[in-house]
Order: structure tokens, then sequence, then C-alpha cells
């Protein structure tokens, strides 16, 4: 049985004035996998990620998903917008491009969440409302109950249950972390784009980070994309490696493969190859 | 028995401030009853330095027209973090457009519309014009449809970039309505109301003066009666997840959006909700100055109420509340009317106030220590007791005036609510403490203690046994 796909990028290319940023990369990404992205500093990595989240608008290519959820009345420009974007069949389902959508359209209606690189919490409400926030669009509805309790559970999931009532501005680093990833599941993604979950993490915090995003893809079947420079802990969590360079793929394959690969070795891991090996 | 003077010499020091602005809110309108100071406040009264009660009226009138404001503004620069510095626009156009639909508008010789017709209605012995009401209403929607317009274009401007564009609407629409559009809009004079929001009741003997009281005081209830709903809306609006997701908006646009929330629908919906409730507050406006004229576009209106905020705590609908009945009565009472006649003062006073608060309470009075907020709070219902007192009946007039029933109760009429009183409680000898409510009690026999207690002033002067 071949995998579905849920992510499919063909020839995308952003280009900021004369710099191109990402180049012609074309990539799958398939149900239930975990896909690293590695590559140096400003290899475009992250702007890969805003595209496909839809802070940046490509310049050219496409980015092919499914809808998961109709449209509402209140979606009206976004609608349009997808009334004339390309379609692809894939198989028995039809995928659109979702290139140059709005990010609150990416997540709700093609569930797609993301985190960020440098954590954007809500500063100064509390940690339960940070969490309760995304829950709020698809439960717009609900009884306040329901999206108390909904709000909690996502919280207890990251362990910071008994800090619900501190404002997010006084939560060190590494709760953060974990509060924006509650925050990306709380939308009940179909996708979870990570940027760089490790960045500046003690190692056992890395380590429940690490024993979160494993528990969302084994339990809650997320398919899961990271970004992330520390490759020891990488290579634990992934099952393929997208290694970008300039903006273009050189290379792509599981982790042993990466670390036999000539260019990459030269372009990007120098020793640190030993790591994932 | 040995009394710690050094104590309660500290505590009323940490106190100082508000203790010093109690007495100037709360106790300085009633002190024409007192015996001693009485004959003296009178006479001041008359001459005008001190307010009397239709002055309190006329004052409850404005505060209570601008907390709308004020808690409109809150709601849109507060929670969703949209800064307006004009929100004096829909002020003025709310209360041109309401006269202009209550009076009918003509342009030359041409009719464009010929205005509503009086329906005169008895609600609870206020006999009023509701189609005055029903102008003020049509008006805020038309406004509230201009603001959907306005809003999909100019919240696409992002922080500095939508403050100036907010900050240069009003001074545009004070131009057309003074300059251009000068035939139908009266000019530098402005619209004046013909048709009066409160009317003579039928077979009403009163005349003069009486009359004049009278009206105040049920124009007052009308308004209050606004303000109660329009506020009470705003604040659970504020309070719902519909006011929290404004809160993320605020914080951080982008996260918000990467929540999976729609931020130029939320952000156009609570401009478009602000700006009808701030014509709300524009259209009675009018109807209290009895014209609008173009002084409702000026940008110190815009800035009266940002300061308001700022001083209650922006953010907090219960903040823009405080902040301006604390500061427009205390104003109004002893600043403009009382000592100064000066239009200039209070804007100097606003900024020295501002300019104090962001340095030492930057969070606003709301969010200030626990023991100052209290003392706050319990100050402004003191200070509305006063009102009620001031003004005789107000509220519900003939059903429920809570003056004479504390006054039969609690103290002499003569002496007005401050005073010392003895009562047998259980044929046991009580002191009570009078202010308007009962701030203290001493029964050295029914609870063999002092308390003292000078709610939200004072948690308790402490206790001890009498000697026996």
């Amino acid at each position: 049985m071949t995998a579905r796909k849920v992510l499919s990028i063909e020839k995308l290319t952003k280009k900021f004035n004369e710099f191109v940023a990402v180049d012609n990369v074309s990539f799958d990404v398939y149900e239930g996998e975990v896909l690293g992205i590695i590559g140096s500093n400003g290899s475009g990595k992250t702007t890969l990620f805003n595209m496909i989240s839809g802070v940046l608008e490509p310049t050219s290519g496409s980015i092919f998903a499914e809808q998961q959820s109709r449209f509402s009345l209140f979606d009206f420009p976004s609608l349009l917008k997808t009334r004339f974007s390309k379609r692809v069949r894939w198989e028995d389902r039809t995928a659109v491009d979702i290139g140059g959508q709005s990010p609150h359209i990416v997540l709700n209606k093609f569930g797609i969440a993301r985190t960020f690189q440098i954590v954007k919490p809500f500063k100064q409400v509390t940690t339960l409302e940070n969490v309760t926030i995304p829950h709020i669009p698809q439960n717009f509805m609900a009884k306040p109950s329901t999206l108390k309790s909904r709000a909690i559970r996502s919280l207890l999931s990251v362990d910071l249950g008994e800090k619900q009532k501190y404002p997010a501005v006084i939560l060190p680093h590494g709760d953060l972390k974990r509060l924006d990833f509650a925050r990306a599941m709380a939308t009940n993604p179909r996708l979870l784009l990570l940027d760089e979950p490790f960045g500046g993490l003690s190692s056992q915090d890395a380590f429940r980070v690490t024993q979160l995003i494993k528990n969302a893809n084994k339990e809650y079947g997320v398919t899961i994309m990271i970004v992330e420079h520390k490759l020891k802990l990488l290579a634990n969590l992934v099952t393929r490696i997208v290694v970008l360079d300039h903006g273009q793929v050189i290379a792509m394959g599981t982790p042993k493969e990466i670390a036999k690969n000539k260019d990459v070795i030269e372009a990007y891991l120098g020793v640190e190859a030993d790591h994932i090996a | 028995m040995k009394l710690d003077w050094e104590y309660y010499w500290d505590e009323v020091k940490k106190r100082k401030f508000f203790i010093f602005g109690f007495f100037l809110v709360v106790l300085l309108p009633t002190m024409d009853t007192w015996i001693f100071l009485g004959p003296s406040v009178r006479t001041a009264q008359s001459v005008g330095i001190m307010p009397d009660s239709v002055t309190t009226s006329i004052i409850i009138q404005k505060a209570a027209i601008l907390v709308i404001f004020a808690v409109s503004w809150d709601l849109l620069s507060g929670y969703s973090g949209q800064i307006s510095f004009g929100h004096a626009l829909f002020l003025g156009m709310g209360g041109y457009l309401a006269v202009m639909i209550r009076e009918g508008l003509m342009i030359g010789d041409q009719e464009v519309f010929p205005g509503m017709e009086e329906q005169l209605v008895d609600i609870g012995g206020i006999y009023f014009d509701l189609s005055v009401i029903e102008a003020i209403i049509l008006a805020s929607a038309l406004i509230a449809v201009f603001a959907l317009v306005t809003g999909t274009i100019i919240l696409r401007l992002k922080g500095p970039y939508f403050a100036l564009v907010t900050l240069v609407l009003p001074l545009i629409a004070q131009i057309l309505v003074t300059k251009i559009w000068g035939d139908f809009t009266g000019g530098d004079g402005g619209l004046q109301i013909t048709s009066q929001l409160i009317q003579k009741p039928p077979g009403s003997t009163l005349e003069g003066l009486d009359l004049f009281k009278l009206q105040i005081e049920q124009m007052t209830t009308v308004i209050l009666t606004f303000a109660i709903v329009c506020v009470a809306i705003m604040y659970l609006l504020a309070r719902s997840r519909y006011g929290l997701v404004l809160k993320a908006i605020r914080e951080d646009e982008q996260a918000a959006s990467s929540s999976g929330i729609n931020v130029s629908l939320y952000k156009v919906s609570v401009f478009v909700i602000s700006s009808f409730f701030a014509s709300v507050a524009g259209g009675l406006l009018a109807q209290v100055f009895g014209s609008s004229t173009s002084a409702l576009f000026e940008s110190e209106r815009s800035f009266e109420i940002i300061i308001f905020s700022i001083l209650g705590g922006i953010g907090t609908i219960l903040g823009a509340i405080i902040g301006t009945f604390v500061l427009f009565f205390a104003l109004s009472y002893y600043i403009k009317d009382g000592f100064v006649d000066l239009q200039t003062i209070e804007v100097l006073i606003f900024g020295l106030l501002l300019i104090i608060i962001i340095r030492y309470q930057p969070r606003g009075l709301i969010n200030a220590d626990p023991q100052l907020r209290n003392s706050l709070f319990f100050g402004v219902i003191f200070s509305f007791l006063m009102a009620f007192y001031d003004t005789g009946n107000m509220i519900i007039a003939s059903t429920w005036n809570p003056a004479p029933i504390l006054q039969k109760y609690l103290g002499q009429g003569e002496r007005g609510f401050f005073g010392m009183d003895l009562f047998k409680v259980q044929g046991r000898m009580v002191l009570y403490f009078i202010v308007g409510t009962v701030i203290g009690y001493y029964g050295p026999e029914l609870a063999q203690k002092i308390r003292l207690r000078l709610w939200g002033v004072w948690p308790s002067l402490g206790t001890f046994d009498p000697p026996k």
C-alpha cells in the first residue's frame, strides 16, 4: 500500500526583489510521517514554512493540499481565491493550490498548523486563555464549559496545568515553547509545521518536546514537518530528511542516506555527519 | 487600654491621597446640609462657587454619555489594539445625523426627507419623544454601515499609520460640516434641535424653574438608562470569547492569524460595534447641548476619553467607566465650575494627571494595588450615592428613593447623610457613623469591641476591648 499524500509542493519559488530565497523546490509529504528539513542559515527553510502556512505569497509554483472543511460566508475573499486556484487529482481526492491564502484559511480549511521559530505567546493573557484562543474558531458556538474543558485538556497535555492562571509573559522559555506546541495542537491539525521546536531549550526540555512530538505523531496521527538545527535530536524523530541549500533541494532520504551523501556533507553537515549515522 | 497612635498615623499616611480625594468627591456636595458649614455652603452654591442639584444632574448626564463614548473607545483600542486618535469622528457624525433624521433635511428649497413625526410616550412618569430615540439609533446604524466601509479600507493600515489616519478624519469632517456642507449642516452655528427629547407632561402645573428641574432630572434618567444598556452590552462582549479573540489580535496579529482567527473580520467588526456606540453617545450629547455643532468633532473630545481610559486602566471596560466618572466628577465639581472658570484648565489638569499616572500607575487605577483600587471603587459608589442624595429623586422617582428611607432610619434630614447617631438595638446602645451609607459602628455592649470600618478606605481600624 502506497502512502497517501498530505502536501505536495511543486516548483515553488520565492524571490525577495532579486534575492531568490526558495528556488524551484518540489517534494511531497505523506500521511503519518515526520519530515525533517535541514539546511544552513538562510537556505530558505523558514521562508518555505511561511509560504505553506500563508504568511508569505509564493512568487511562482504551487502548494497542493486537500480541503478539510467547507467555507462559510465570512471567508468570502478566500472563497473567491480558491475558486480560481489550480487543482490536481490525488487518486480519488482533489487537492487545491493554497499558495497565497491567508493563514487562518490554511489552518481552518486545510488543517495545516504551525509554530514559530521565535515564540509568539499572547503575552498579557493567562496561559489558559492562550490555549483557549485557538480552540475558539472551531468551537465558536460551543458552551463555555466545553471550551474551557478542551482548553484545560490541551494545557494538561503539555504539563502546564498548574500554571494556568499565570500571564504568559512571566513563563520561562521552555514553557513557552511547549505552550506554542499546545496552541498549534489545539487547532486539531492534519499537518503540523514545527519551526525549530528545540531552539534555545535545555536537554531536559528538549526531551519533553521530543516526547510531545512523538505522541502527536503516534497517538493523534498528525503528519509533522520539522525545521531544526539540532541534528542529534532530529535523527531520533524523523523518517525522512529534506536538505536545502541556497533555496534548492540538494538531497532527500532517510537520515542514514543523508549522512552518507557527499553533497550534504560538503554543503552543510561537515563534522556533524557522525551524529546522524 | 492604650491606643497605638503611631500605627493609625501610618495608616492615614498610607492613604492620604485617597482620604483627600474622598472628602473632595464625597463630602463637599452634601455640606449644605451640615449644621455648622451648611449656611456658608448654601451661600457658595447660590453664588455659583459650588454645584447645586441641577448642575449635578447635568454633570451626571455628561459623564454618563462620556462613559458610553470612553467604553466604545476602549473596546476598539484597548481590546483589539487598534489605537484610534479620532474617535470623535463618530461622536460628531452621530450628533449631526441623529438631528438631521429627526428634523428632516432641506438643501436649498429641495426637501431631501421630511423628518420623523412626534411620538409622545409615557414610561414611568417620564413624557418623552420616542422619535428622537429612534432617530439616534437609526443614525447610529447608518454610521455603523459607514464604519464597515471605511473600516475595511483603513484597518489594512497597521500601528501608527492607522492612528494617523484616524487623527485626520475628524479634522476633515469638521471642515466639511463648517465650510463645505454649510448649507444643510448649519455652518459654524450647527444644527439646532427644535424638538426636545423630554416633553412637558400634559396637565402639569409646573412652571419655570420647577419644570426645568423636573425635565433635567428626567433627561438624566433617560441618559443613564442608555448608558447602562450600552455599557452592559459592550462589557458582556468584552468578557465573552469575542473579547478574548480581540485581546489575541492586540497581543500578536500573526500568532492570532496562525491560531485560525480571521483577523481582518474581527478588526472590522469591532470597528463597526465601537462606531455604533460612539454615535449613540454623539446623538445623546447633541440632545444635552441642544444642538450639534462642529465642536463634537474636536480632537479634545477624542483625547479626553483616551486620557479617561488610560487613567482608569486601558483594556478593561471597568477602567474606562471608573476613570470617566471619577475624573469627570472631580473636574466638573471642583476645578472647572468650582475654582477656575477656564476652558484651558481642563486640558492642563488632564495632562498633569496623565503624566503622574503613567509614571506611577502605568496600568491604570483599576490595575493599581488592591487597596488603592478598592478605595476608588468605594469612592465612586459613595460619590454616586451623594449624587442621588443631591438631586433628590432621580432614577425611579416615585417608587424607590433611597434618600428618605436612609434618612428615616439612619439620620435626621437636617444633618443629611453625615452624622453620628445613637441607636438602641435590642436594648443596647450602638453608635453609628453615617456618610451616605453606614461606614462604621461602635457597639461597646453589643460586641464588646470597637469596630471602625471605612469600607474600602480602611480594612479595619482594629479592635480593642473597652474598659469594664
